[in-house]
């Protein structure tokens, strides 16, 4: 019996799928090597627990995400297919040589339009309360919360009244480094370690 | 879209053996689309059913490629580059080849790709981050597929890492034909057909992997 015929049943008798006549084949051989005996059974035992604890099936972190962003690389990539270039013809030709012009009109047309509107809001007087702006509360009942939105700011400004006053011996900019590297930390180990 | 609800619908199933394994239908006796019926909606544009076609087998083909880098994001984008060149080669795929080999047999070219490229960014040395880097992650994530007694999770577990840390010091060839056999139930033709070799290399190449395989487990001190 050569190598590969040799490894080839022993697989199969390991595997318990031996015929009857690859069975024959194979008995001279056991009979010589009586060890196989354990170390198909060691073999099968391991078998089973690669079985046991390997699983066949796990969904990807994020299984959602994971279709979303399949589809997405596909209709770019289809995408990419299909807006190839194509060649002008006489309606396109003539569409291009005035759209680009148009659309560059309508730009600036906005955006005077956008810094009149502005220069109108300059004078509108100082931050106040804005009935659109988002709800603040504070968890502690002695500190009053408000938001002030300011449009010709553009922002919005938190205003905390009733908090104790910072004590000199903290240094803000030191806190505020220590707790910009302890962030890039976390995000740096996946938040795994703290 | 709820993260919780998300994080939490991760779901870990155990091996798949016998016809379910085989890709036909959905082995359970449901009305779900078979794949034959998914490829061809699939193959006429259809991308509602090449999307069910993703979520039936996206499991399977992330949980082969995790065991074989060993490092979730890879593993993530590898099989997101597999779906794209299965979607791109829909076209070509004949129905009486068998979807889930032809869809290994992609997954097989795509981390052996990738292997190859980062053995050529590695210049051709052994990169010691493949072996260890995601090894305790990669337990960590390990659930049971039912709820266990502390002490059986915890041996579950134990077990796993040690199974996983001698796959990974078998080679790819070797981890490969262990993982399609005993993992995901494939015979030794679908075995072939997945690897494109003869029968003969699949017989040789699951002995010895078995024996290394085996030795690395009996040898390892237990921790």
């Amino acid at each position: 019996m050569n190598q590969n015929r040799k490894e080839e049943l022993l697989t199969r008798w390991m595997d318990g799928v031996l015929t009857d006549a690859e069975q024959v084949e194979l008995a001279p051989y056991l009979a010589a090597h009586p060890e196989l005996e354990a170390e198909r059974e060691g073999i099968q035992r391991m078998r089973g627990e690669i079985r046991r604890v390997i699983p066949a099936s796990e969904d990807p972190p994020y299984p959602d995400f994971f279709n979303a962003h399949l589809e997405r690389l596909i209709s770019e990539d289809r995408g990419a297919v299909v807006e190839e270039p194509r060649p002008a013809n006489g309606l396109w030709r003539m569409l291009s040589l005035w759209l680009a012009p148009a659309a560059a009109a309508a730009v600036v047309l906005a955006f005077l339009a956008g810094m009149q509107l502005g220069h109108a809001r300059d004078g509108g007087g100082p931050a106040v309360a804005d009935a659109m702006a988002p709800a603040v509360y504070s968890p502690i009942a002695t500190v009053q919360a408000a938001a002030l939105q300011d449009e010709s700011f553009g922002g919005t400004v938190i205003v905390l009244e009733g908090l104790d006053a910072i004590p000199n011996s903290v240094d803000l900019f030191q806190t505020a480094e220590q707790s910009a590297a302890s962030e890039l930390y976390m995000i740096s180990t996946g938040g795994e370690t703290f | 879209m709820n993260l919780f609800r998300q994080i939490t619908s991760k779901r870990v199933m155990g091996p798949v053996f016998g016809d379910a394994a085989e890709g036909g239908g959905s082995g359970d006796g449901s009305d779900e689309p078979t794949d034959v019926e998914l490829v061809r909606r699939s193959q006429d544009g259809d991308y509602r059913a090449f999307d069910a076609l993703v979520t039936k087998h996206r499991g399977r083909v992330y949980a082969m490629i995790q065991n074989m880098v060993k490092n979730e994001a890879d593993a993530w984008d590898l099989s997101q580059e597999v779906f794209v060149k299965v979607w791109k080669a829909l076209p070509k795929f004949e129905a009486r080849a068998q979807f889930t080999t032809w869809m290994y047999r992609i997954t097989h070219n795509v981390v052996y790709d990738w292997m190859r490229k980062r053995k050529i960014d590695t210049a051709g040395e052994l990169d010691d981050n493949l072996l260890s880097r995601e090894s305790i992650a990669a337990g960590a994530q390990a659930a049971p597929a039912r709820t266990a007694r502390p002490d059986e999770a915890m041996e579950h577990q134990e077990l796993r890492r040690r199974i996983e840390e001698a796959l990974q010091r078998i080679s790819p060839e070797h981890r490969e034909v262990i993982l399609l056999r005993e993992v995901q139930g494939f015979d030794y033709k679908e075995i072939a057909d997945a690897l494109d070799c003869s029968i003969g290399t699949v017989m040789s190449r699951l002995f010895y992997a078995r024996k290394k395989l085996q030795k690395l487990l009996t040898h390892e001190p237990e921790s």
